[in-house]
This record gives structure tokens, C-alpha cells and sequence, in this order.
């Protein structure tokens, strides 16, 4: 197989996107007159806006903060809770630049050879997309601890505030994709709030919000049963809808790859079953 | 770490195919860059035409790495010009008798298209003769998408209005003038973007369509039916301004951790004073990454001091362009229209009627139902009346 074959093969979106921006910073003469790429090269495409890692630790740092805040404004923290979550959220901080120094090690033994970079860069994207997905998601140590930190009604004060939020959400989300299919092939309002109707009983929220959401709902509807469709559709938009939807059951083993499967809910399966229905 | 595997061969094709839909949009305004799967072709055709289409998708590149490298700055100045430098050094390799006053010609432009009133600057920008050699290529590389958007709005119009055989033949022949002044519409946008000019139309693709096809429906059908067209058209703007209102909501909400009564003051100021620009899907479908113009007056009073430090860290993508939005499809070829009868709406399913839905039912417990239920749902959160 030719090399540009073995390229194709290995195609992934977001190291698409990093190769571009690979291409944007450019692999040049440094200072030394060494042919590489630099250090602040690579923290620029790991960091983007924040540009290096000091900025951008020191932005987690206050991302950390308005999430505490508000976990406080909602439960009420004393203050050895409010210094239990400040130091699981220490934690996770900790966490992401250990991961992301073990790839700069990665990035510094194959700096001046550019197609060893090109190849390190699903490493790049994955330490990318977690900045810039947040790192204080459901599975962050700061919300893990949540059920150790809080007492049960504070525990359940703060599930129904986050419940909401991720109602808002997934409903953003679902009205994404059909926004997306009506520009494929126009729907009537009518079909448009069956549809939604549709999708809202049958996706379940992100498991943690990311730069590839509208992929893992598209996925989540691809899965639907194609008669659920045909009795909201007809021939001609079905035929615009089935192509759309079935290019996604091929992206089951990359959305695995990356952790968007399975969608599921973390925090409220510690809840006991009335407490599931209060926060419903 | 991501583990390294090989992928089955068609299953590189279809994340390469999604991909390029998602760079038909990204890329269509900037260089073109995009080549939509052919179904009539075998992958493995695909496969190798993908090779010679690379040209094309590094051309895309350049432009991404452009706004990639700029978006690298805390809170970026307007990124079009650097997209302009690559316009500029693409066109040089283009043609060789450019006129050698074209460069003055076009940063002149884009400065004037600046300086003007917003619609005005469009208006301009739409008037301005197009090279047909250029007009040509763009014809070449969208013209499926483009039959693809119209075949499915004159489906579209035909499930609403119900016009009989000779009513839709003669709008669809209208249809085939609207193609032709939409390819030219957004020829000239494409081309704007690459010159640099910052105010630019809409880049949705069907709104023009719809628009012409309505047009048209108002010369050929009754006022009934025009109406009901109408009232599809008003709500599909309306859903989509919604969608775009609570995804941008949702945004900020997962960057800002707002409360929720800040969520819903957000969301209130976005509906209210909503512009058009913020709305490109391409941006929408990125979580995190990338959020609209809107402006600090508007959004800091409604946030707290730690708020308020954050957002001034988000990348605004100011008048950037994010390309045409000619939807995720693959500019796959549809069959005619079915006519099994004079009325032209024998083999549509009941489900597509365009009635209202009945009064709402309320259920055992007291709560609405059913699509009505919904929609205010909906439009409650944006603060928006459903017609």
C-alpha cells in the first residue's frame, strides 16, 4: 500500500485538523538553526488560544473555580467541603499536564522529522480536544467526588441543578441535528417537532460535552429503527436521511476510540431509585 | 493514548467522505476545497481519485491553518486577512495575465466593503461581475449540491402547496433560473471572502432558493396555497434561529457555568438581539472551540467578575466566514418526482401534513402533550411566541 494510502487509512478528524494547524505554525529553522518544530510550536497546538501552558493552566485554575462556585452557590459548601473539591479539581488539573507532558516528551524525541510528528499527532489531539472539551466533566475526579463530599441533600440538590443543565443541552443538541437534516432535506414544522419528539425519547445526553457532539447524536440516531423514520418521512427525504445516517454506524469504532461511547449517565446511577424519580 | 488499529476500507472511506462534507461547508467559501463522495463511483475509485482530489483538500488546509495560527492569539483581530494573503498568493498561481491592477482593485474593495452600511457592502459585493472562467469551476465543484438543494425544496414545496402536475413543472422550471442565480450569488460570496471583503450575505444556500421558488409560487398557484408555503417557510427560519439561539446558549453555559436563571437571561438576550452572522452551523457544531460576536455589552452584565475573566479568553470569530452551509449531504442524485395522480400528493404519508397540529391533549396527570406541548417547551426557553 502506498504511503499517501496508509495516510487515508489512518484518517481521524480531529488529527485532520491538527495536521492543518501543523501546517499553519510551520516546520522551520529554529533559533539554534535546527530544522524542527518548537516547543511553543507544540503548545500552541495543544493550548490554541491560551497560547502556552502557564496561561493555560492558569485558566483551569478559574475554570476550577466557577465550577466550585457554583456547586457552592447551590449546596451551600462548608469550608473543608469547599477544600475537599478545590484539591479534586487540583487533581484533575494535575492529571491533564501529566498526560500532556508525556506527550511533549513524545514530541520532543521526533521534533524534526515531520512525518514522525504527523504521527504522534493522534496523541496531540486527544490532550487537544480535552482542553478544549473542559477537563471538569462527569468523569472528572472534582465531580466523582461530589458523592463522597456532599451529604445526600446536598447530593440532591446539585443532581437536579445539573440535571436541568444537561436537559438544555441534549435539547440544543437534538435541535442541532435536525436543524442540520432540514438543510439536507426540508421538513415541515410538523415533521420537525415529531422528529424532535423522536429523538429526545430515543438519544440519551453526552457523556460529557465535546468538539464531536453533533457525531455521537447523529450516531445515537442512526440507530433508531428505520420505520420510526418512514412514519414521519417521506420517500424523498428518507432517501437524503438514510445516506446522512448511514455514514455514522461507521464511526462506532472511532467514536469508541476516543471515549463518546457509551453515552451514560454517571452520577445519578449512585442514586437510589426514589431519588432518581425526585430529580426526574 | 489512542490505539493505533487498522481500519477496515470502507470504514476509511466513510469517515473520509464525513469529513469532506464537513470541508464542503468549512471550505466552500474559502478555496473550494471539497469534493463530495460520487455514488456512481466504486470506493475504490474514490479511493484513488482521492489522491489527485488532495490538491483541492490541501488547498482547504491552508485556509484552516490560517484561522487556526491567528485563533492562536488571545481574543483574535478579524482573521480575514490573513485569508486574504492566501487568496492572494492562490489567485497569482490561477492566472498568469491577471490584471496587474486587480490586487489594488480588490484590497480597495474590501476596505470600501468595510466602510459601507452592512446591507449595502452586500449589495455590492452581489453587483460585482464575476470571471466566468471562475463562475465555471464553482459551477463544477457545487452543481450536484446545488440540484440537490433545489430538487429537495421543490419536494418540499410540493408536500406544502399540494400544486398539481403543470403547476410544479412550470415552477420547476423557474427553479432552474434560481439555480442559475444562486451559483453566481454564492460564487461572488465565495469569492468576497477570499478577497477579504468582512460583511457578507448569508451563506445559506436554500434561503435563496426558497425565496425564488416562492416567487414563483405567487405567480403560478392560489393565495391558499402560497400561504401555506409561507407559513413553512416563517417556521422554518423561526426553528432555526431557535436552534441557533440555544446551541450558542449551551456554549457559553458549558464555558461560563452559568446558573440556571443566567441560562435563561443569556439565552432571552440572544433571541432578542440575534444576528444573523452568529448562526453559521459550522460554528454551532463545535462545542467549546469557537462562539459568535456577541458583544461584551451585551453578555459581561449578565455575568459574575470570574465570568466575565473567562469569556474574554473564548475565540469570537468576528466577521469571519465559515463557508457555505449546503448541509451534510453528499449531493446524492434523487429520482423524479412520482405523480400518481392530479392532486401530486398520492404518495406522500400523512405524517407530512402541513396542518397544524390539533388543540394540545393534556394527559392523566394534568400535563400537556404532544406537539404543541413541545414547541412552547421550546419556545419558552427562547422566549419566542410559536406562530
Amino acid at each position: 500500500m502506498s504511503r499517501r494510502s496508509d495516510y487515508w487509512s489512518s484518517l481521524r478528524i480531529p488529527v485532520l485538523l491538527l495536521t492543518m494547524l501543523v501546517g499553519a505554525t510551520g516546520f522551520s529553522s529554529t533559533a539554534s538553526g535546527q530544522v524542527g518544530f518548537t516547543d511553543e510550536q507544540f503548545e500552541q497546538w495543544v493550548f490554541q488560544q491560551y497560547g502556552n501552558a502557564a496561561t493555560a493552566r492558569a485558566m483551569l485554575k478559574q475554570s476550577m473555580e466557577l465550577y466550585t462556585d457554583e456547586i457552592d452557590q447551590t449546596c451551600s459548601l462548608s469550608d473543608a467541603q469547599r477544600r475537599k473539591l478545590f484539591l479534586a479539581g487540583q487533581g484533575d488539573i494535575e492529571r491533564f499536564f501529566r498526560k500532556f507532558e508525556i506527550v511533549r516528551a513524545a514530541f520532543q524525541t521526533v521534533r524534526n522529522d515531520q512525518q514522525k510528528v504527523i504521527e504522534i499527532l493522534p496523541d496531540v489531539s486527544a490532550v487537544q480536544s480535552q482542553m478544549s472539551a473542559g477537563l471538569f466533566d462527569r468523569d472528572s475526579l472534582l465531580k466523582k467526588s461530589l458523592v463522597n463530599t456532599l451529604d445526600r441533600e446536598q447530593f440532591l440538590k446539585y443532581v437536579r441543578v445539573d440535571e436541568e443543565r444537561r436537559r438544555f443541552h441534549h435539547e440544543s443538541k437534538i435541535m442541532l441535528v435536525i436543524v442540520m437534516l432540514d438543510q439536507s432535506a426540508p421538513l415541515t414544522a410538523a415533521q420537525r417537532n415529531q422528529l424532535r419528539d423522536l429523538f429526545l425519547r430515543e438519544t440519551r445526553p453526552v457523556r460529557h460535552p465535546t468538539q464531536y457532539d453533533y457525531y455521537v447524536m447523529m450516531y445515537q440516531i442512526s440507530r433508531i429503527p428505520e420505520e420510526r423514520f418512514k412514519q414521519i418521512l417521506d420517500d424523498v427525504q428518507w432517501e437524503v436521511f438514510r445516506v446522512m445516517l448511514g455514514q455514522m454506524h461507521e464511526m462506532e469504532e472511532w467514536l469508541e476510540e476516543n471515549g463518546l461511547l457509551p453515552v451514560t449517565v454517571q452520577v445519578e446511577e449512585r442514586l437510589l431509585p426514589d431519588e432518581q424519580a425526585a430529580v426526574q | 493514548m489512542l490505539k493505533k488499529c487498522r481500519i477496515p476500507e470502507r470504514r476509511d472511506v466513510v469517515i473520509h467522505t464525513v469529513i469532506m462534507a464537513l470541508l464542503v461547508m468549512f471550505s466552500a467559501g474559502r478555496t473550494c476545497g471539497a469534493f463530495p463522495v460520487d455514488p456512481e463511483r466504486t470506493v475504490s475509485e474514490q479511493r484513488e481519485s482521492s489522491h489527485v482530489e488532495d490538491v483541492e483538500f490541501d488547498e482547504a488546509s491552508n485556509d484552516r491553518r490560517a484561522i487556526e495560527s491567528d485563533e492562536t492569539q488571545q481574543r483574535p483581530e478579524k482573521s480575514h486577512v490573513v485569508v486574504e494573503k492566501d487568496a492572494a498568493d492562490e489567485d497569482a498561481t490561477e492566472e498568469a495575465d491577471v490584471d496587474p491592477t486587480e490586487d489594488v482593485k480588490q484590497k480597495f474593495g474590501s476596505v470600501l466593503n468595510a466602510l459601507l452600511p452592512k446591507k449595502q457592502a452586500e449589495a455590492t459585493l452581489l453587483n460585482r461581475k464575476i470571471d466566468e472562467k471562475k463562475l465555471k469551476q464553482f459551477e463544477v465543484r457545487f452543481g450536484r449540491h446545488f440540484d440537490l438543494i433545489l430538487r429537495t425544496e421543490l419536494h418540499f414545496m410540493r408536500v406544502v402547496c399540494k400544486p398539481s402536475r403543470e403547476q410544479y413543472n412550470v415552477i420547476a422550471a423557474d427553479g432552474m433560473l434560481a439555480r442559475t442565480k444562486a451559483i453566481k450569488r454564492f460564487a461572488l460570496i465565495q469569492e468576497g471572502a477570499r478577497q477579504g471583503f468582512t460583511q457578507l450575505p448569508d451563506s445559506n444556500t436554500r434561503k435563496p432558493f426558497a425565496d425564488d421558488l416562492l416567487s414563483s409560487a405567487k405567480r403560478h398557484l392560489t393565495a391558499d396555497q402560497v400561504a401555506a408555503y409561507e407559513r413553512e417557510l416563517a417556521a422554518r427560519d423561526r426553528d432555526h434561529k431557535q436552534m441557533a439561539v440555544l446551541v450558542t446558549a449551551a456554549k457559553i453555559d458549558h464555558k461560563l457555568v452559568l446558573s440556571a436563571e443566567q441560562r435563561k437571561r443569556v439565552t432571552k438576550m440572544l433571541n432578542e438581539d440575534w444576528d444573523v452572522s452568529w448562526g453559521a452551523a459550522q460554528m454551532l457544531m463545535y462545542e467549546g472551540q469557537y462562539f459568535p460576536d456577541v458583544p461584551d455589552s451585551k453578555l459581561t452584565p449578565l455575568l459574575t467578575s470570574s465570568q466575565e475573566k473567562i469569556w474574554r479568553t473564548v475565540n469570537q470569530q468576528g466577521q469571519e466566514f465559515w463557508g457555505l452551509n449546503v448541509g451534510m449531504n453528499q449531493a446524492i442524485a434523487l429520482p423524479e418526482e412520482k405523480w400518481d395522480g392530479e392532486s401530486g400528493n398520492d404518495a406522500l404519508p400523512a405524517s407530512a401534513s402541513t396542518e397544524r397540529p390539533d388543540a394540545e391533549s393534556v394527559d392523566s396527570n394534568g400535563e400537556k402533550s404532544g406537539r404543541d406541548a413541545t414547541a412552547t417547551e421550546v419556545s419558552d426557553r427562547t422566549g419566542e411566541k410559536a406562530e
